[in-house]
């Protein structure tokens, strides 16, 4: 079992007053809204806090890519990633991911992950994405060629890890007389791919495929998705002829553990609320879905139901749907064990801060999770070990 | 030429294409806009009192198929000025509203040989302004109750509904939205080096725009003039982007007077 912490890097300190004139909050938030110095701050404190994580025994620590927006100060993980590479001595470093599509030259991914994966002596897990669709109004990227350009970028990717150079590559979209990456990558054949997505079927499909068994993980989503999109991968790992193993599935998920569930609501509830309802919520339809980003059905769909995605959530209402857990160290084990027994997913990442959550309370709640909680989902995760291993002997 | 009327699909090469032919005169190409156009659309019959109107969605538009090696406009130009030699049309007027504007300035920077008179119509596909401002409304991020209230003046169309659309209809309408994206996200409704090849448009030139463009302006059309040897503007009353739709009788009249003179 990998229990990671996955960090978003929000601007916490944003003004929502302010901010909420404007009539997105991805793309075309006006930058005055940002303040170096407030941002100084956080991004040190954010990264003490996935320090903490390791301290605290867990496994690994996420961080991932998103551009002009408070929703998440990092536009390039990478930067962080290296930041962390020099504080986080044995956990794995997660990039969850970088956005293919939106770059013209996705070797220079090929070789900033090589690089921090010989930093860290192979610590690095590599995340591919396409990217959210607001961003692709903010890179002049094509929306339309996205998926192709995702898969392009992907193979050349691969191949320049695997494929001894130089070696000529062209592609529809990509042109290179001479791939030959220095450094190569310090894990063999490659770091370990990871696939995060809200759930389609198509990528589904995509990491599940048997010449690339990535993990998939389900991030953000009700748990009847994350069940439901899980469960196609194995479905799908069977029908090509092999068992997907739990280390092939992931969910990343918001977690807050309080004292008690009351105190545990009362101290999160405001912040995951701004979090939804500010940070990742404001977005016109057709800039959250560029022409061509997603298939034309769910296009119709989302449009025609306009008012689904404008749909506020509150805390109470996530957890119930198990968008996010909230609760006491009981609450909160109860519900990841189940979970975890039922979907049989091997990596869960906690999002351990989201919105405007203050350092302390997202401490208070780390510790609280990493003493009640991590060792009963190991000791859960063992037991499924053992269940299945038996299973197989008979 | 005779009397005809096609209504259906229509194959050039490998790429099967949705085409109304209608009325009978002299050839008129109707390059439509980025939201497509209606096979019974109002300014359709206005022209085929004087012309043969040939009026085809363009590939990856309306019910037209998208080859997977077409990316940009220089493809539907090449794909258009195949077609007037596929038909024998030996000399037609040109007509391009918006991107279909863009369009047909494409094919005529390539050959006017075939093109009698070249119309553009609020036409996209030239830079005007400095790197710092766009031409053009971004109408991949205004949402679409918002455009239409930009894009027409009527305010029957400026307030149309897209929840109230049909579901053939709103498959066209993604339709043409996602190849308006492949053919002119980025760089965004133009072409860098078009102004500079305008010279090369040999056959008259008429620009035309609507009185109240919200989506770009009358000086854009202007530009378009300056870099078209002996190009004229003019404007239609009473109609904003889009003016073969709010006006399509003076939209006609205007044309045929222009090619006709």
């Amino acid at each position: 079992m990998n229990i990671m912490m996955f960090h978003l890097m929000p601007y916490a300190d944003l003004d929502l007053v302010e901010a909420d004139q404007y009539p997105a909050s991805w793309a075309t938030l006006p930058n005055y809204l940002y303040d170096p110095e407030k941002g100084h701050k956080l991004y040190n404190r954010y990264l003490d806090e996935l320090t903490y994580a390791e301290t605290l025994g867990f496994d690994g620590v996420c961080v991932n890519e998103h551009h002009q927006t408070a929703y998440g100060i990092m536009p390039s993980p990478v930067v962080m990633a290296a930041a962390l590479s020099q504080r986080i001595k044995h956990a794995k470093i997660a990039i969850l991911g970088n956005a293919l599509p939106l770059r013209d030259h996705p070797l220079t991914l090929a070789e900033e992950h090589s690089m921090i994966d010989n930093i860290t002596g192979g610590r690095l897990i590599s995340g591919f994405v396409r990217g959210i669709g607001a961003e692709y109004h903010s890179f002049g990227a094509n929306p339309t060629t996205s998926l192709e350009r995702f898969r392009e970028a992907h193979d050349l990717i691969i191949r320049a890890w695997t494929q001894p150079g130089p070696f000529e590559f062209h592609s529809k979209y990509y042109h290179f007389e001479y791939v030959n990456v220095w450094p190569r990558p310090y894990q063999r054949p490659h770091p370990p791919i990871w696939i995060p997505s809200q759930g389609s079927r198509e990528t589904v499909e995509f990491a599940s495929h048997p010449t690339r068994k990535y993990t998939y993980l389900q991030t953000f989503s009700p748990i009847v998705s994350v069940a439901k999109n899980l469960k196609l991968y194995k479905q799908l790992a069977h029908e090509q002829g092999y068992s997907a193993a739990a280390s092939q599935l992931g969910w990343a998920t918001p977690v807050y553990v309080g004292e008690t569930d009351e105190s545990a609501f009362a101290q999160c509830s405001e912040h995951y609320e701004n979090f939804r309802n500010h940070f990742l919520g404001k977005m016109p339809l057709e800039m959250l879905m560029p022409p061509g980003y997603t298939s034309r059905e769910s296009a119709k769909a989302i449009v025609a139901a306009k008012s689904a995605a404008h749909e506020k959530v509150d805390t109470r209402r996530a957890h119930q749907l198990g968008m996010m857990t909230c609760g006491s160290i009981a609450t909160v084990t109860e519900r990841l064990v189940g979970y975890m027994r039922e979907i049989g997913f091997g990596n869960l990442l906690t999002m351990m801060q989201f919105g405007t959550l203050p350092a302390e309370l997202t401490r208070r709640s780390m510790e609280r999770f990493a003493e009640g909680v991590m060792p009963a989902l190991r000791k859960a995760a063992r037991e499924m070990q053992e269940d299945s291993a038996r299973e197989c002997h008979v | 030429m005779s009397e005809s009327v096609v209504n259906g699909s229509y194959k050039l090469g490998e790429v099967s294409i949705d085409l109304t032919v209608r009325g009978s005169g002299p050839a008129l190409l109707f390059l439509h806009p980025e939201i497509g156009i209606e096979t019974d659309a109002p300014l359709i019959d206005a022209l085929a009192r004087e012309w043969q109107v040939h009026v085809p969605a363009h590939p990856g538009f309306g019910g037209s198929e998208l080859p997977r090696w077409m990316s940009e406009v220089d493809d539907l130009a090449y794909f258009y000025l195949d077609y007037l030699a596929a038909q024998n049309i030996e000399r037609a007027v040109v007509v391009g509203s918006s991107f279909g504007g863009w369009i047909a300035a494409e094919m005529a920077i390539r050959s006017c040989e075939r093109i009698s008179h070249l119309v553009l119509a609020g036409a996209a596909g030239i830079k005007v302004a400095d790197r710092e401002h766009r031409d053009f409304v971004d109408m991949f991020t205004v949402s679409m109750a918002e455009l239409n209230a930009l894009s027409y003046e009527d305010p029957m169309l400026a307030r149309r509904d897209i929840r109230e659309l049909d579901e053939a209809a709103l498959t066209q309408l993604h339709r043409n939205r996602e190849a308006t994206g492949l053919f002119a996200w980025s760089p965004y409704m133009h072409h860098p080096k078009l102004r500079q090849r305008l010279h090369r448009i040999v056959a008259p030139t008429l620009v035309l725009w609507g009185s109240n463009d919200r989506i770009v302006s009358a000086d854009y059309g202007r530009a378009w003039c300056a870099g078209i040897p002996g190009a004229q503007f003019d404007q239609i009353a009473n109609s904003g982007h889009y003016p073969h739709i709010e006006q399509p009788a003076s939209f006609a009249a205007r044309v045929t007077a222009f090619a006709k003179a």
